[in-house]
């Protein structure tokens, strides 16, 4: 009876868990990129 | 139980908990959101060894800190409030309301406090792994507690698993699983948590958009707007999935929440969705079909119907359908429902009656109609009808429940754009020359608020005018006190309350000039 709310349910840790290895694979393939530094703009006040 | 109730007292009540809910809501998104994204950058920290984690988590972290602190004081307050203003309510199903709020308090708070003490003060104190391990299990804990507590808002919305008892005139749990895994409490989970995810990763975005616009901590933003860019992306799309199961759930149990955040007065085969209407301001009247209910709108053809029950062609109730009842399509009137509501309040007053008369042979015979599946079915699931004087009132605010809902829509969608291009501008190193950008991502930061609270809106206001949907209306839920005293401590709380926002604002920006701290240490 309670199946389909506890699979809906578990897609809750699901997403999580998806979220950190996305999160991981974007920052090792643009790492290089996040740390180039940039030329300094004129900051706003 | 209502007689010469004071509508005033009522209205203060309901003015004094929606104030402190949404106050509440300010802060809790932020901390269910920001949690898991601290908890993956220190996941990264901890993998990579990288140093610059360390200080972007660290600088999150107090973030996080700081509101988590101050909204931990609205949440008492809320929680006090189902005993000192709505103590009929909770008197009436106690036994099934408590229970979720009691493990909220117990199980997850307190797993929630504890480690939050060694993800602030454990840094050089325990192994990396185990402050990792406590960053987590506080971010979990904090999402777990409000599962808890949406898993009891979800039983207010569709009450299930429960039994009346006329011995004591109260609602008793017959079943905790299936409180715990009715669809409706399980949905509004999943699509809170996430719209909170959506919300933190705004405010990160939007924070880190204002260091670049200032050419401070370049690296540090870039890297705090990727992680939060992809979690926020996911966590849209994830609450849009949740909204659409939401919103199936809300069409069949409560169909006049539907027909009111939609505008929809006349059902109809084929249903089209409202993308954006303006609704009459002056016209509009539910009782005459004729008049208009939009001054202006836009609609798609067919797609409420699908939204509603996955049917091109299904039939949508409109209010007036659900008030005056639809024979062709099986809805009972409000009037009807009343009459088997007010026999339901009967059958029980003359129950108690008996008993309390010693006439137990009646009395018996009275608790067993009065349990019998047919009589609990067909008459005392309309028991909350039988407290209501006009059919109109079953209608909640129609365009207080339509603005909030697209506006919640509509800025859910522009969410979507705005992760997209955050991620895009900082993956191909061109996020520091878009400063129209940066500042829209500033000025996003206010409209995630806009928009989670115009969810709770959505919710609250569609399901008036019940508290318990069907079994209890809100007036009845209400405690008898004086209404000054509720005006008084009204404005006394939105006093507190302002002030700990500004304070909160105050702090947090200070803290933001600051900026993060160059990690030396080598944990």
């Amino acid at each position: 009876m309670y199946w389909s709310s506890i699979i809906w349910l578990l897609s809750w840790p699901t997403f999580v868990v998806v979220s950190y290895h996305l999160v991981k694979f974007a920052i090792r393939k643009y790492e290089p990129i996040l740390e180039k530094p940039v030329k300094k703009a004129s900051p706003e006040k | 139980m209502i007689e010469g109730l004071d509508l005033a007292l009522v209205n203060w009540s309901r003015a004094q908990f929606a104030l402190t809910a949404m106050y509440h809501w300010i802060f809790v998104p932020l901390t269910l959101g920001l949690g898991i994204i601290i908890a993956i950058m220190e996941t990264l920290y901890v993998k990579t060894g990288n140093t610059e984690w360390k200080r972007i988590t660290k600088f999150w972290m107090t973030m996080f800190g700081i509101n988590f602190a101050i909204g931990v004081a609205t949440g008492i307050i809320l929680e006090f409030e189902f005993g000192t203003n709505w103590s009929n309510y909770s008197w009436f199903v106690g036994d099934i309301f408590g229970a979720p709020l009691a493990i909220e308090g117990i199980l997850a708070f307190f797993m929630e406090s504890t480690f939050i003490a060694v993800m602030f003060f454990g840094w050089n104190k325990v192994s990396k792994g185990f402050h990792l391990t406590s960053t987590w299990l506080t971010a979990i804990g904090a999402n777990i507690s409000a599962l808890w507590i949406l898993v009891a808002n979800g039983w207010m919305q569709k009450p299930v698993g429960m039994v009346f008892n006329p011995e004591t005139a109260r609602m008793e749990m017959t079943s905790f699983w299936e409180v715990l895994f009715s669809p409706m409490a399980v949905n509004k989970f999943l699509h809170t948590t996430s719209s909170a995810f959506v919300l933190a990763a705004i405010f990160v975005i939007g924070v880190s958009a204002w260091f670049i616009l200032k050419g401070r901590d370049i690296v540090f933003a870039r890297k705090s707007i990727v992680v939060s860019s992809i979690f926020g992306f996911l966590a849209i799309i994830y609450t849009i999935f949740t909204g659409d199961s939401s919103a199936r759930d809300i069409a069949t149990d409560q169909p006049m929440k539907f027909a009111a955040f939609e505008g929809l007065y006349n059902g109809s085969e084929g249903a089209g969705l409202v993308a954006l209407g303006f609704m009459s301001t002056s016209e509009t009247d539910p009782s005459n079909e004729n008049l208009k209910d939009f001054a202006m709108k836009i609609e798609i053809p067919n797609i409420l119907s699908y939204m509603a029950f996955m049917d091109w062609d299904a039939f949508v109730p409109g209010i007036n359908d659900l008030v005056r009842g639809n024979e062709k399509y099986g809805i009972m009137s409000a009037t009807e429902k009343i009459n088997r509501g007010k026999l339901a309040i009967e059958k029980l007053k003359a129950y108690k009656e008996a008993k309390k008369s010693g006439q137990t042979v009646q009395a018996d015979s009275l608790k067993t109609e009065i349990m019998s599946p047919d009589f609990q079915k067909n008459y005392f699931s309309y028991f909350g009808y039988g407290y209501i004087a006009n059919t109109d009132d079953i209608v909640p605010s129609v365009p207080l429940s339509f603005y909030s809902f697209h506006i919640m829509v509509v800025l859910g969608l522009y969410f979507v754009f705005f992760f997209l291009m955050a991620l895009y501008y900082t993956i191909k190193g061109k996020i520091h020359k878009k400063r129209a950008f940066l500042r829209v991502a500033i000025w996003t930061i206010p409209l995630a608020y806009l928009a989670s609270q115009a969810g709770w809106i959505v919710a609250e206001v569609g399901r008036q005018p019940w508290v318990i949907q069907d079994l209890m209306p809100t007036m009845a839920a209400v405690t008898k006190i004086s209404a000054g005293a509720v005006q008084v401590t009204f404005w006394l709380f939105a006093i507190i309350f302002t002030t700990l926002l500004i304070a909160e604002i105050k702090i947090m920006m200070r803290q933001i000039k600051i900026g993060p701290k160059s990690e030396g240490g080598a944990n």
